[in-house]
């Protein structure tokens, strides 16, 4: 069975293959040091706006399926995940209430069901990072850090063997610890990623960017 | 010869009656929840289905580390050991659920496909154009950019042409998932194999074989448990064996065995208890086969009556065992303590009368919604009357010839007893109103106590490997719990029509139970239409595009089925066995099992709630829900106890009215059962445990009991005049012998390790302690005899009261005031049976025939009007006195003694207005002075002795003060008349004189002063007329002279006073005021 700290190097050798250095474990002071700044950063932002850049690779596809678009938090509880490619895509998380528009489809709204594995892992999960870098997910994952030159790989694998995702990374920039990107891995050969790309946190964001803008949205 | 019968009939009884192991006979018919059920059990209950569950279970120690695991056996395991099942020779077929049959799925799919309308199906075929294919892969493509659900992933590999979506607004059929979802577990925790029978499994020996051929096939091949961990020698068990088959041959085994086994250790320890008693084992075996007789009797009423026994039904033998030992017993002790033959008729009607009053408060369970409970009112009613037949009829003739003798340690056990309670009557009586007292006071806590468990789980084995199997079923594929309900259809597609409207109604998704109803007869023509080779074509498409072959790899082999189908290779026979919810009546009909989804989590009356708006829908269906059941039987059963237990209070109280005439002692009966009841509630609560449908039975028991002890005892008590010291000689050792022997005997269950079976032990000891405790204890030290109780009305019996009377008595007029005083003593005559009761037996002295209670009715009428003329006495004139007197014959003889100078003894009894005699002798210039015991108040002492001062009658109290009798003397030898009332004994001195009825007893200590005072004795008389007047008649004076002895000399004299007094006595017995009971 492969190590947590063995997957990670992997991961991080795989995913940066620019990076110059090769990965430094962090120990528990610094894990802890790190994880309590990264966590002061995010609950004291009150917005976030980026680029987003999702890459998504499924078993038995020749090539993996990029999409873009933006991602824009503001705090409490407001997230929203516009794409422009394909257009007309959005998924908005209002706290507990989630609506989806798929391309050519009506909106879809409907609360989270936080006993449901894929609603509280897929976005209230990101939501999570953004309100307090995750740390509701200290309790049922392990944690590994590693830096690498610029960037630090945080990893995180679930306690129980059974649980999905199966593996987390997170790689902030070093030393403002900026999210940088993103890989949740669902199963060996299924994964989603993002880039953030030119984060911006606490500037002013679009007025009512958060407001249902749905028509004819299915409840 | 009638011996031989029931032995005879009873074994043919016992061979071929039917043990009914099913719960749903014993439930009420009519509840639309049965009825469903019941349909459910019959057409979709796999009768012929064994079900295999095996779980992977991994044994963790303190530290978290895994220190056993039980593994599922991996698929060629799996496939050997389904090889080996289909190979027996009961067995149709094999399926394997839970475990990812991709095969097995597409098979399905297809069956509902084969099924769809002719229009849909060639839509279906129309989907595989080259270009429709393209096209339809594109969109799928374009579906993984921007926003993407996890969940949906997996969905789309397997399903890359959308076909679910087309299929389901067909009617909600899916496609399977080969894979599991990438936000699932991987690998199932529980599997199970459906091993169906050949044969449908009618009776429980061919459940019991068929389950235990499928059994060591599945432990030969693959082990029955695993040793965890190795020093502690516990075993898992590695698979459980469920289904209906499994669960009729569990129940019906267990329930042979616990009843065997209650039965056994039962007759064992009462046996025993006796022997140690008794010491006596012949006559011990006598009463135990006449309580086997009982027994097969009740079988044999059972078979002829009902062909089975249910699981209710079952309880009667321990009923049995518990209430009629009783009558046994008592009959025994009654032969080995040799009470004497009158003894015998009282007993006898104790007997008949405890098993008539029993068997009909279990009769009224006849009425019961329950057809559980109507059976075991006919047992018990049949086992209570011939035990009471064999043990008044056939153990007296038996034991007469063993002639059994009890050790006198009995005697004397049975003495202390008696005399503890004697001196601790108060304090038990205390002690029960402070019982009741904390009992009201705590029912606001206790309100909400769950004295019943409806729940229909508790009925089960604890260790049941079938329910276990079932849980483990429940959570194969995630289940979650739903509520089946079947649908009624006039033809295949009205079904659907009705299934889907319920979905609306309900604003539910029902595909999962639509997709397996098909809409009609269409596959025959579907098949010809079909056109194979369509699985090529999807492989081309997918070859041309971004993805490789393992996407669309479910619709190859969809296609691929239906190929098979085409070529006659298919015939879904199969999968139609394994997952068919549609079944037909007989005339056609069809009907269809439809799983409702309930909400998560589910609450309470989440049933209940459901099946209501599912009637408002209007859907043509039936509930087959186990929690809805509970509901249902709960409500009914709360409906038939309001409705029964009237009944059965009227029934119980009218022949307990029977057994005593009065309401006195049929109150105490209606105590006993009541405080025995909140005795058996405290004790439920103190011990924190509930009652099951099983144990519910302590009921029925307890009041069995309950009236068996307490018409016993109340008799006994009444027989011995409340003495408590005869009343347990008789009683106590048969009451407390039984009682024992059935806490005993029913508390072997409690050694079992069946909860279901513990709480029935316990709830029963609870129940016999209660009744017992009630018999021996509470019933003495309440009961009351009114021998030992003033005979007078503690109530009106005051000054107050004769002020207001003498107050009314001196403005009403005499003709009304009688009359008023008629009413009275009528009025208290109808509500003191028990004052009336002793008033008959003390007139029964008087004369030979039996007195009828209207005579001693009509002593309390008169009484009421001597009462009036007594009050109007003390307030009228003289005149209106003397006009009161009627005829007066012996005044000469008075005024001979006066001249004489001597003092005179007038005595008399409790006649008529016998004060009228003080005011006579006064006017006759005679003084007198009236000799009296103490009243029960120095008030009343004085107003009568002012009421008498009215006219010049002087009043002397004599109590145990012998200066007072001293002080009679004086007035004697002072040449006064000393008037006395002779007809009650006095301290215990009388002497009983031979009257026509018996013998009645005269005070004698009276003449042992006229002895003293060497004064003659005048008997006096005085009667009413019907014309109000009274009669008064002074015999010839008696002068005492010695007759050998002083005693024999007042004895003499006693008697010739008292053939005197009798005549008037037997002419008037309607006015001799009697009350007290005459020893």
């Amino acid at each position: 069975m492969v190590s947590i700290r063995r997957a990670a190097l992997i991961l991080a050798s795989i995913f940066l293959p620019t990076a110059h250095a090769g990965p430094v474990e962090v120990g528990a002071d610094g894990q802890k040091k790190y994880a309590d700044a990264f966590e002061m950063k995010q609950s004291a932002t009150h917005t976030f706006e980026c680029t987003l850049r999702q890459t998504l690779k499924l078993q038995g596809m020749k090539k993996p399926v990029i999409s873009k678009g933006h991602i824009y938090y503001a705090a409490p509880d407001h997230l929203l995940i516009r794409f422009d490619e394909p257009s007309d895509e959005f998924v908005l998380l209002n706290g507990k209430h989630v609506t989806i528009k798929k391309s050519g489809e009506d909106a879809e709204e409907r609360d989270l069901d936080p006993k449901k594995e894929s609603d509280s892992t897929g976005i209230a999960m990101l939501l999570g990072f953004f309100q307090n870098g995750a740390s509701a997910l200290k309790e049922s994952h392990r944690i590994a850090m590693f830096e690498m030159e610029k960037l630090l790989n945080v990893t995180l694998t679930p306690k129980q063997p059974d649980r999905r995702p199966i593996m987390i990374v997170t790689h902030l920039s070093l030393p403002d610890l900026e999210l940088h990107s993103q890989l949740i891995r669902f199963s060996r050969e299924n994964e989603m990623s993002y880039e953030f790309i030119q984060p911006q946190r606490d500037q002013p964001l679009k007025e009512g960017i958060f407001d249902q803008p749905v028509k004819g949205a299915t409840k | 010869m009638l011996v031989g019968a029931i032995l005879a009939a009873g074994t043919w009884a016992a061979r071929t009656i039917h043990f009914q192991s099913e719960l749903l006979p014993i439930f009420p018919q009519n509840l639309p929840s049965v009825q469903g059920l019941q349909l459910f059990q019959e057409k979709f209950g796999s009768a012929q289905e064994v079900i295999v569950v095996m779980e992977s279970q991994t044994i963790m120690n303190a530290n978290g580390a895994a220190v056993s695991t039980i593994e599922i056996p991996g698929s060629e395991k799996l496939e050997s050991l389904t090889t080996k099942l289909q190979t027996l020779p009961d067995v149709e077929s094999v399926t394997i659920m839970g475990k990812s049959d991709p095969q097995r799925m597409s098979r399905a799919v297809a069956w509902t496909i084969a099924n769809l309308p002719p229009e849909q199906f060639a839509q279906f075929q129309n989907l595989f154009t080259p270009g429709e294919l393209k096209s339809r892969l594109q969109k799928t493509r374009n579906r993984l950019s921007g926003v993407m659900d996890p969940e949906a992933m997996a969905l789309i590999r397997l399903d890359p042409f959308r076909l679910t979506e087309w299929l389901e607004k067909q009617g909600g059929i899916h496609l399977p998932l080969t894979n599991p979802s990438p936000t699932q577990s991987e690998g199932p925790t529980v599997i199970a194999i459906q091993v169906r029978a050949r044969q449908p499994l009618q009776t429980f020996e061919s459940c019991q074989a068929f389950v235990g051929e499928i059994r060591d096939t599945v432990r030969n091949d693959y082990g029955s448990a695993k040793l965890y961990p190795p020093d502690a020698q516990v075993w898992l068990r590695k698979f459980f064996l469920t289904g209906r088959p499994a669960i009729v041959a569990e129940t019906a085994t267990q329930m042979r065995h616990d009843m065997l086994l209650m039965a056994g250790v039962a007759a064992v320890l009462i046996s025993l208890a006796f022997w140690l008693c008794y010491r006596s084992l012949v006559p011990l075996l006598l009463i135990l086969f006449l309580q086997g007789l009982s027994f097969l009797c009740g079988l044999i009423a059972a078979r002829i009556l009902f062909g089975g026994l249910n699981v209710i039904g079952m309880g009667f033998s321990a009923i049995l065992l518990g209430v009629s030992m009783d009558y046994c017993i008592l009959v025994y002790h009654y032969f080995a303590t040799a009470e004497g033959p009158h003894a015998w008729p009282t007993l006898k009607r104790g007997i008949w009368l405890s098993a008539i009053t029993t068997a009909g408060a279990f009769g009224i369970l006849y009425f019961s919604s329950f057809p559980g409970f109507k059976q075991l009112a006919v047992l018990i009613g049949v086992g209570l009357l011939t035990t009471a037949y064999f043990a008044t009829t056939l153990l007296p003739l038996l034991l007469d010839r063993f002639k059994p003798v009890a050790p006198p340690w009995l005697n004397k056990v049975s003495d202390a007893f008696a005399a503890a309670l004697e001196q601790r009557r108060k304090l038990v009586r205390w002690s029960v109103a402070i019982g009741i007292a904390i009992f009201v006071i705590a029912v606001p806590f206790i309100w909400n106590y769950p004295f019943y468990n409806s729940d229909l789980k508790s009925l089960r084995h604890s260790n049941s490997e079938a329910y276990r199997g079932m849980e483990l079923l429940g959570n194969l594929g995630g289940m979650t719990r739903t509520f089946p309900v079947i649908v009624h259809g006039k033809t295949l597609a009205d079904l659907h029509e009705q299934t889907a409207h319920l979905g609306k109604a309900l604003s539910l998704d029902l595909s999962s139970s639509l997709l397996w109803i098909p809409r009609g007869s269409y596959m025959d023509a579907n098949r010809t239409k079909w056109n194979d080779g369509r699985g090529r074509m999807v492989k081309d498409v997918i070859a041309q595009s971004d993805f490789d072959p393992t996407w669309g790899e479910s619709t190859r082999m969809l296609l691929g089925v239906l190929d098979g189908w085409k070529d006659g290779k298919e015939n879904f026979k199969e999968i139609r066995s394994m997952t068919s919810n549609v079944m037909s009546w007989s005339d056609g009909e069809p009907m269809a099992l439809v799983r409702v989804p309930l909400p998560s989590p589910v609450k309470p009356d989440e049933s209940v709630q459901l099946w209501h708006r599912i009637e408002a829908s209007g859907t043509r269906c039936q509930p087959a829900d186990w929690a809805l059941l509970g509901s249902d039987l709960n409500q009914t059963a709360r409906g038939d106890f309001q409705r029964l237990s009237v009944w059965m209070l009227l029934i119980v109280f009218s022949l307990c009215w029977v057994a005593h005439r009065a309401m006195r002692l049929v109150m105490l009966n209606a105590v006993a059962l009541i405080l025995s009841l909140l005795l058996l509630l405290a004790l439920l609560v103190a011990t924190g445990t509930s009652m099951t449908i099983m144990s519910l039975l302590a009921v029925p028991l307890l009041i069995g009991l309950v009236i068996d002890y307490s018409l016993h005892l109340i008799l006994a008590l009444e027989e011995s005049r409340g003495n408590l010291k005869e009343t347990f000689r008789h009683l106590a050792t048969p009451v407390f012998l039984t009682g024992i022997a059935s806490v005993i005997g029913f508390g072997s269950p409690l050694a079992s390790q069946q909860p279901s079976l513990q709480n029935f032990g316990f709830v029963m000891d609870l129940g016999i302690i209660s009744a017992v405790a009630t018999g021996l204890i509470l019933i003495p030290a309440l009961y009351f005899h009114p021998a030992s109780r003033p005979h007078y009305s503690q109530t009106l019996y005051r000054a107050g009261w004769f002020g207001i009377a003498s107050w009314f008595a001196s403005w009403v007029p005499r003709p009304c005031f009688r009359a008023f005083g008629k009413s009275c003593g009528w009025l208290y005559a109808c509500s003191h049976p028990g004052s009336v009761r002793i008033v008959q037996r003390n007139l029964a002295l008087l004369r030979k025939d039996p007195i009828p209670s209207a005579l001693a009715r009509a002593v309390f009428v008169n009484f009421g009007a001597t009462l009036a003329d007594y009050f109007r006495l003390g307030v009228c004139p003289h005149d209106e006195v003397m006009r009161m007197i009627g005829e007066n014959h012996g005044a000469e003889n008075f005024k001979k003694v006066y001249e004489e100078g001597r003092g005179c003894l007038l005595v008399t009894g409790h006649m008529s207005l016998f004060e009228l005699g003080g005011f006579f002798m006064k006017d006759q210039g005679c003084p007198i002075t009236v000799l009296t015991l103490p009243e029960p108040s120095g008030a009343l002492t004085r107003w009568r002795a002012d009421y008498r001062a009215r006219w010049g009658v002087d009043t002397l109290e004599v109590g145990t003060d012998s200066f007072a009798l001293l002080e009679v003397v004086k007035h004697l030898q002072s040449g006064k008349f000393v008037a006395v009332l002779v007809d009650r004994p006095y301290q215990g001195q009388h002497i009983a004189v031979d009257f026509p009825g018996g013998k009645a007893p005269f005070s004698s200590g009276i003449l042992m002063l006229a002895l003293l005072a060497q004064c003659p004795v005048i008997p006096v008389t005085v009667v009413c007329s019907h014309s109000g007047k009274y009669h008064l008649e002074a015999h010839p004076p008696i002068y005492l002279e010695k007759r050998g002895s002083r005693e024999e000399t007042v004895e003499h004299y006693m008697r010739q006073i008292a053939h005197t007094l009798e005549p008037t006595l037997c002419k008037h017995p309607d006015q001799w005021y009697q009350f007290v009971a005459l020893p």
